[in-house]
């Protein structure tokens, strides 16, 4: 985050007016973070541990006076054969995500970056599906690669396969090709303009003078380029992480009828006629909001050491 | 073999953005497309018919998603913005602990959260109202909004501010005519994310306004559950255009050397 401190009073300044301008700017950055503060205190702060406290057993909705405050939501939830097998889907489908799609975006944007020709039709193409809604990414992919969809036809009518029933299941599968593949249809383009819009940064000039002085594209994309964009890439990986571990609509779409993604489990438990499972559903909740911050939290603390050492 | 590698994986990139789509428009033109069919046999205007009708539920649908859309839009940007001028150009007390709770709905999942949040949500009377779904909507886009304009006013020349104050512009002029212009772009990202992510919501929605807001996602849902997979290929048709034509006038401050998304780079 940058911490570019614009308004530090100079010697001069302080001695005209004091600490009273201070205290005047203080109160005024009040102003500033007070709705901020209000919307995600009430609501995200407010959510988490309201979900927390109903997790233990608090603002139980069945009505009886033995109500009591345990851990055997937690319990219950991990014993869930459905959730244990939902972690693991959940688990390979963010690394994947991940991983894949960065890879595929680095790459994708240095080549453009090196590009002369089309160069701007190459960054509208990838600012295109940005504002595309998941849903319609996952319908996409559903329509293109189910056992009846556009690419089983193909396959059939050139005579690769025979008959819908022939082709793969690729969407709604056991694995969650379906799930990755419309991840990584949305976010490689998230993050190629991320990617692209660093590399248009103050890195263009260090990196002609690296090549004036004679150094080799390797050479620049180790000691210039890839030093130079390794936040934004850092920040992307944890959006793309945090969003492909938790989201609901693509799992939900592409995963059935197999156990799906630990969010597609906790609403189904949630909404559950039996209202005894949603202490569960929130103790999965909760499970996944802290299992997601602890990896963000080791992943950022790993990579500070790494960039410290370079 | 150097030089085709280039045009090559480019070439497959291009292709694989637009390949999803093209499944999903011939959907909505066929009268029926049988399986070994590569094409339809035969074409119709009917998806688009039903799309269209003013009292069906996709048009119904997108004028609630775009009033839904549009106010959130503003308040996150409204709200966001003079975050992002905090974080970027003030320093205050616990400021790296209000970073962390502006970045924390990034990565703690929405679903998560409102689902802990429903019981106050029916018990003050938001459950099932637009009120109710916009204050929602705000969790995942506040955080957007505020990274884009911390990039932007980390930019920003407080200069040109104090100049307009010297000149005896009163504050609401020195907004107007020279803080707003100034960070337009900025403002237009925001508002480009906000409106999206709002638009393209299912699920929290589907959790605070449950059956009786009905958001275009919700009506796209209900259609894919069904066998209909030409109303299917037009409303998503339907649905991609709002955001596509915000696209189109924003598209230019997504990349460039001031570019407005450098502020989602700094996590």
């Amino acid at each position: 985050m940058t911490n570019t401190n614009i308004t530090a009073p100079t010697p001069s300044f302080k001695l005209k007016f004091g600490r009273s301008k201070a205290k005047v700017r203080e109160r005024k950055v009040i102003w500033l973070i007070l709705p901020t503060m209000a919307v995600l205190v009430t609501l995200f702060v407010g959510g988490f541990v309201f979900g927390i406290l109903q997790s233990l057993g608090f603002f139980s909705v069945i009505a009886d006076s033995e109500q009591k405050i345990s851990l055997d939501a937690y319990l219950a939830a991990f014993q869930n054969e459905t959730v244990r097998s939902g972690i693991i889907l959940t688990f390979r489908v963010a690394i994947l995500s991940t991983v894949l799609s960065t890879i595929i975006a680095l790459a994708i944007s240095l080549m453009i970056s090196r590009t002369k020709r089309f160069q701007s039709v190459l960054i509208s193409i990838t600012q295109f599906n940005i504002p595309i809604p998941h849903v319609v990414a996952a319908t996409g992919v559903l329509l293109t690669f189910s056992q009846s969809g556009i690419v089983s036809r193909l396959t059939n009518h050139v005579g690769i396969t025979d008959g819908s029933s022939d082709f793969p299941i690729i969407t709604n599968d056991p694995f969650g090709y379906g799930i990755i593949m419309s991840y990584l249809w949305k976010e490689v383009p998230f993050l190629c303009v991320l990617i692209l819009s660093a590399l248009r940064g103050p890195v263009t000039s260090l990196d002609e003078t690296a090549k004036t002085l004679g150094a080799s594209y390797g050479f620049r994309l180790r000691k210039v380029i890839l030093p130079y964009i390794f936040p934004s890439i850092l920040s992307g990986t944890i959006i793309v992480f945090a969003f492909s571990f938790g989201s609901y609509e693509v799992p939900y779409l592409l995963g059935e009828p197999y156990p799906s993604t630990v969010s597609v489990v906790a609403y189904q438990l949630y909404t559950n006629r039996d209202l005894a499972n949603r202490p569960t559903a929130m103790a999965l909740a909760t499970i996944t909001s802290v299992v997601i911050g602890l990896l963000v939290y080791a992943y950022m603390k790993l990579t500070q050491q790494e960039s410290r050492k370079k | 073999m150097k030089v085709i590698f280039r045009p090559f994986f480019l070439g497959l990139f291009v292709f694989w953005v637009f390949f999803p789509f093209i499944s999903i428009i011939i959907w909505s033109f066929a009268a029926g497309w049988r399986f070994p069919d590569v094409l339809p046999a035969q074409y119709s205007m009917r998806g688009y018919a039903i799309a269209f009708d003013p009292n069906g539920d996709i048009v119904r649908g997108a004028i609630t998603s775009t009033i839904i859309a549009l106010i959130v839009g503003v308040i996150a940007t409204a709200i966001g913005s003079a975050a992002g001028r905090a974080i970027a150009m003030y320093n205050f007390k616990m400021k790296k602990a209000f970073q962390f709770l502006v970045l924390a709905p990034l990565i703690v999942p929405g679903l998560a959260v409102t689902m802990g949040i429903q019981i106050l949500f029916i018990k003050y009377g938001l459950s099932d109202t637009v009120r109710g779904v916009v204050l929602a909507h705000l969790i995942p886009t506040i955080p957007y909004v505020v990274m884009i304009m911390t990039g932007t006013f980390a930019n920003f020349d407080r200069g040109y501010e104090e100049q307009g104050q010297v000149l005896g512009a009163s504050r609401v002029t020195v907004l107007r005519k020279i803080t707003l212009p100034i960070v337009l772009p900025g403002l237009a990202v925001s508002f480009l994310f906000a409106f999206v992510i709002s638009w393209s919501e299912y699920i929290l929605t589907l959790l605070v306004g449950g059956a009786a807001v009905k958001t275009l996602p919700m009506v796209l849902f209900a259609f894919l559950r069904g066998s209909d997979l030409t109303l299917v290929g037009a409303a998503s048709i339907v649905f991609m255009i709002p955001p596509l034509i915000l696209l189109r006038f924003t598209s230019k401050h997504l990349v460039g050397r001031s570019s407005s998304v450098t502020g989602l780079g700094s996590v």
